[in-house]
């Protein structure tokens, strides 16, 4: 559901409104988190900054949006919006039987059970606004975060790292 | 153990299930508009497919990029709403939409749930009449085209494609790229894009089609509320392309250890009495899988590509036949030597047996696996409209390509396949190959 909250639209979405609306800081904004992994998971955060934007630029206008969330707490108006597509997901997901078949076997792999895969719509449903702050205060930990960034190799909106990246890259992206 | 199994059958057999028959109802609206409409309620929902015929390919000399940009917008404000109060209210009642734009078409897709299906529809209609076309939602949607248009421009595939179409059909709308240049697009206007949405829309263009959750009364009241106050003509659509190729080989230099291959000549149009024996004879000799000709030779016999594949491009307004393929620049002569072998032995001797038997097994049993939901069922529909097929076409298609013979796809292939017309744009360092006829 943070994840959702943060970057599951490229409109309506904390992240987006933030970088993307009030500021022209990031051409597209996302979070993401899978959970269905048997190992730790990981919570990821990217920006696509905008033409003439630094990455390192991106990366602390990334790190001052979070901070103002966590300030800011959960709006219920958008709550109420990302409880409605998540339950709409779940409708339209019935519709593939290969969708439905992976999601299947990916619970199971992970440990979960076909219990857990039904309920898993009714417990999202059920996720708190506190619930939401607190996993946001248990995940941004700048200390356990690692950043990524993705350069052309003639890229002049760089930040300090050196060295050009292995791959050319059509734009730019800051991941964390 | 076996309760779970039986859950887990249980909760599969809810799933729509993959079905070859499906039962397709013709639906009139009173406003006159036809769809097709398979109706499914097992999920509480509706996919609905307008396909408007024309496109990018409408978009005048100039403005290219004008529809791809339009239909880019058509979801980022309409009526009174702004972009971001327009994506709140499609969030708030859990619709999906969307726009896009190809040479011969703009799409809409959309899906209502069954419990506020008027009022997303509602939403829809907004949209499709009265979209904004806002000062910033423009501005953003242009930055993010001319990035894509940019990084485009570096990679091979589709440098070699857009050199290929230049090349192809001469100076038919489809010589241009669907979503224009940089120039094209950062010269764009607001007044571009509304005459684009003019341009675009219109009832005797559109190709509609549902599957889902809905009575045949309740689509044609809502299509008839969704497009009744769309204009009823377009404008003048294009004539077919004269598919003018010189045969020979064209080098585009690009940096890197590979060349990349767009090659073809004219095609076949979608209509032809011979469509079908054309299909299955690509679909042997280059389908864009593994076991095909091509790839047997190219790949497997002589280790010069890692993928090569061959397409028939039949389209509304003209039509080629087209593969691609990518090989090291030292084996790029090679390669398109290899391949012109093959287009010439299917020529002079087409199939054998086995192998129409086996291509007919492969297409027959894997048809039925796309019409996976009723997002599949309802674009693949509107599809089939747009190329002028029968509401019962997929309850014939197998039988169609089981009555396919080795004449067939003999005669076919002498008439379609021209090893000497191949014309090949090699983007890359190829060595030994130069601009040319041959």
């Amino acid at each position: 559901v943070l994840a959702e909250l943060l970057g599951g639209s490229s409109t309506t979405s904390v992240l987006a409104r933030k970088l993307t609306f009030e500021q022209d800081v990031a051409l597209s904004a996302s979070a993401f988190y899978s959970a269905t992994a048997l190992d730790y998971t990981t919570f990821g955060l990217s920006v696509v900054p905008s033409e003439g934007v630094s990455l390192q630029e991106a990366e602390d206008a990334l790190d001052a949006a979070l901070a103002e969330f966590l300030e800011e707490g959960v709006d219920p108006a958008q709550l109420e919006r990302v409880r409605t597509r998540i339950r709409a997901s779940e409708i339209y997901s019935r519709d593939s039987v290969q969708g439905r078949a992976r999601s299947y076997g990916a619970a199971l792999t992970s440990g979960l059970t076909v219990a857990d895969v039904e309920e898993w719509t009714d417990l999202l449903m059920a996720v708190t606004p506190e619930d939401v702050m607190a996993a946001a205060e248990e995940v941004f930990d700048r200390d356990r975060a690692v950043t990524g960034w993705l350069r052309g190799p003639d890229s002049d909106v760089g930040g300090p790292a050196t060295g050009d990246a292995p791959v050319e890259a059509p734009l730019d992206e800051v991941s964390q | 153990m076996s309760r779970f199994i039986i859950t887990l059958a249980a909760a599969l057999l809810l799933a729509l299930p993959l079905r070859a028959q499906v039962a397709v109802e013709e639906v009139t609206t009173e406003g006159g508009i036809d769809a097709w409409l398979v109706e499914e309620s097992s999920i509480p929902f509706v996919a609905i497919e307008l396909h408007f015929l024309g496109g990018a390919s409408l978009d005048p000399d100039g403005k290219e990029g004008a529809a791809n940009l339009m239909a880019g917008l058509m979801d980022q404000g309409a009526g009174e709403m702004d972009e971001q109060a327009f994506a709140e209210a499609v969030e708030a009642l859990g619709a999906g939409m969307s726009f896009s734009a190809s040479r011969d078409t703009i799409s809409v897709s959309a899906r209502f749930l069954s419990e506020n299906r008027d009022e997303a529809a509602e939403l829809l209609r907004t949209a499709l009449i009265e979209p904004r076309f806002d000062e910033d939602a423009m501005e953003r949607t242009r930055a993010r085209t001319i990035s894509s248009i940019r990084s485009s421009l570096r990679n091979p595939n589709a440098i070699a494609s857009r050199e290929f179409d230049a090349r192809a059909y001469g100076d038919h709308p489809y010589s241009r790229p669907t979503d224009g240049t940089e120039e094209s697009v950062a010269a764009l206007t607001r007044e571009d894009l509304l005459d684009a949405h003019r341009r675009g829309f219109a009832l005797d263009r559109v190709h509609v089609a549902a599957a889902g959750d809905i009575s045949a009364e309740a689509l044609a009241a809502l299509l008839d509320d969704l497009l009744g106050d769309l204009p009823e003509s377009g404008p003048e659509l294009p004539s077919r392309a004269e598919v003018d190729l010189e045969s020979g080989v064209s080098v585009v230099p690009f940096d890197g250890p590979q060349s990349v291959i767009a090659f073809g000549h004219a095609g076949i149009p979608r209509d032809d009495d011979d469509f079908f024996a054309a299909y299955v004879m690509n679909e042997i000799l280059g389908g864009g899988r593994f076991g095909t000709r091509l790839m047997r030779e190219l790949r497997e016999r002589r280790g010069l590509t890692y993928g090569v594949g061959s397409y028939l491009v039949s389209q509304q307004f003209g039509d080629t036949y087209q593969g691609r393929m990518a090989t090291s620049n030292a084996q790029a002569a090679d390669a398109i030597e290899l391949l012109r072998e093959e287009w010439q032995r299917m020529a002079d001797e087409g199939v054998s047996d086995d192998e129409l038997d086996a291509i007919k097994t492969y297409l027959t049993g894997a048809y039925p696996l796309r019409f996976d939901g009723n997002a599949a069922i309802a674009r693949i529909l509107a599809g089939m409209q747009m190329q002028g097929l029968d509401p019962d076409y997929m309850e014939t298609r197998n039988d169609k390509v089981r009555a396919v013979t080795r004449e067939d796809v003999r005669a076919i292939a002498e008439r379609l396949l021209d090893p000497d017309g191949l014309h090949f744009v090699v983007v890359g360092q190829p060595e030994g190959l130069e601009n040319g006829a041959d």
